[in-house]
């Protein structure tokens, strides 16, 4: 059986008072929405908390866990992410789609040959960029933007991306060609520096 | 210390001519940079610089908020492992 996905919507930050409640950060768009996805697991799927919020202030909540009775109990979780089944979320809406969902998808040029595939969709603050990477190792990061990428087509699982000729790229596998090209003859990769003397040579 | 104002904003030279090349011609080309010190100036609202952060060019889209900002910022040096945003969906229409 195929595991489920999970996405983390939520971290506990500590214990709060001596009744086994907790101080939890939501990371929805809308902190409450966290409520919608409860019950919550651990990352490994192992522990299940259903949730119960009393209180709090913008994305951090006091709440209490199922489980939880008291302050020692509630320290032993500080720092344990809280995840849900990425089912769970609410669909979007037409032409819309996750940036979570991504990651997989087949990437092919605009005569429909492919390219690679998405490994991760990222933003440091200067907009959104896709990571293209192809069966040889080499990665492009292309701005989510056009002309370089079009709208994701998510039924038939593929983006249309348009990556320049002289766009830079990283390879993965460099490091991998250089020592099968260096072997030594005594059949040691080296990486550098002079070859070893053999004891019969010396 | 901040800098002095009278010295107006810190770009590299090469920098500016790369981008006028790039205004002028009106084409989406990427511009590859090492210069992380330079600031993000008016003329660079549009363009897509290629910022090296020690290992990869990171791409970054001028937009206006970006102004005097320094490219080095919006190119991290080490890892950030980012927790998924949930409820963040992507527009309709991702426009060039």
């Amino acid at each position: 059986m195929k595991p489920e996905r999970l996405i983390c919507v939520g971290q506990i930050l500590g214990a709060h008072g001596v009744k086994g409640e907790v101080k939890l950060k939501s990371f929805t768009l809308n902190p409450r929405d966290i409520l919608r996805y409860a019950p919550l697991c651990d990352e490994k799927a192992m522990r299940e908390f259903a949730l119960k919020i009393r209180g709090g202030v913008g994305a951090v909540f006091i709440a209490t866990l199922t489980g939880v009775a008291d302050r020692t109990m509630a320290d032993k979780l500080k720092g344990v992410k809280l995840f849900a089944p990425a089912q769970r979320r609410p669909k979007p809406g037409k032409g819309r789609f996750y940036l979570d969902d991504l990651p997989g998808l087949a990437a092919v040029d605009e005569k429909g040959k492919a390219v690679g595939k998405v490994t991760g969709v990222f933003n440091f603050g200067a907009g959104d960029i896709l990571a293209v990477e192809n069966e040889a190792g080499r990665e492009w990061l292309l701005p989510f933007k056009k002309p370089f990428a079009a709208k994701p087509d998510m039924e038939k699982s593929r983006i249309e991306v348009n990556i320049p000729e002289d766009y830079p790229f990283s390879q993965k596998a460099e490091k991998k060609v250089f020592k099968k090209k260096h072997k030594h003859k005594n059949g040691h990769a080296r990486e550098g520096g002079h070859p070893r003397k053999t004891t019969e040579e010396i | 210390m901040t800098r002095s104002v009278w010295k107006g904003p810190f770009v590299d030279g090469y920098l500016l001519k790369k981008a006028d090349k790039v205004r002028a011609s009106g084409r989406h080309d990427i511009i590859k940079t090492w210069s992380r010190r330079s600031t993000i100036l008016p003329q660079f609202v549009g363009l897509t610089f290629a910022v090296y952060n020690g290992h990869k060019f990171l791409p970054v889209s001028v937009t206006e908020n970006m102004i005097g900002h320094k490219f080095g910022e919006f190119s991290p040096t080490r890892i950030f492992i980012q927790h998924g945003g949930v409820d963040k969906k992507s527009e309709e229409s991702k426009e060039g």
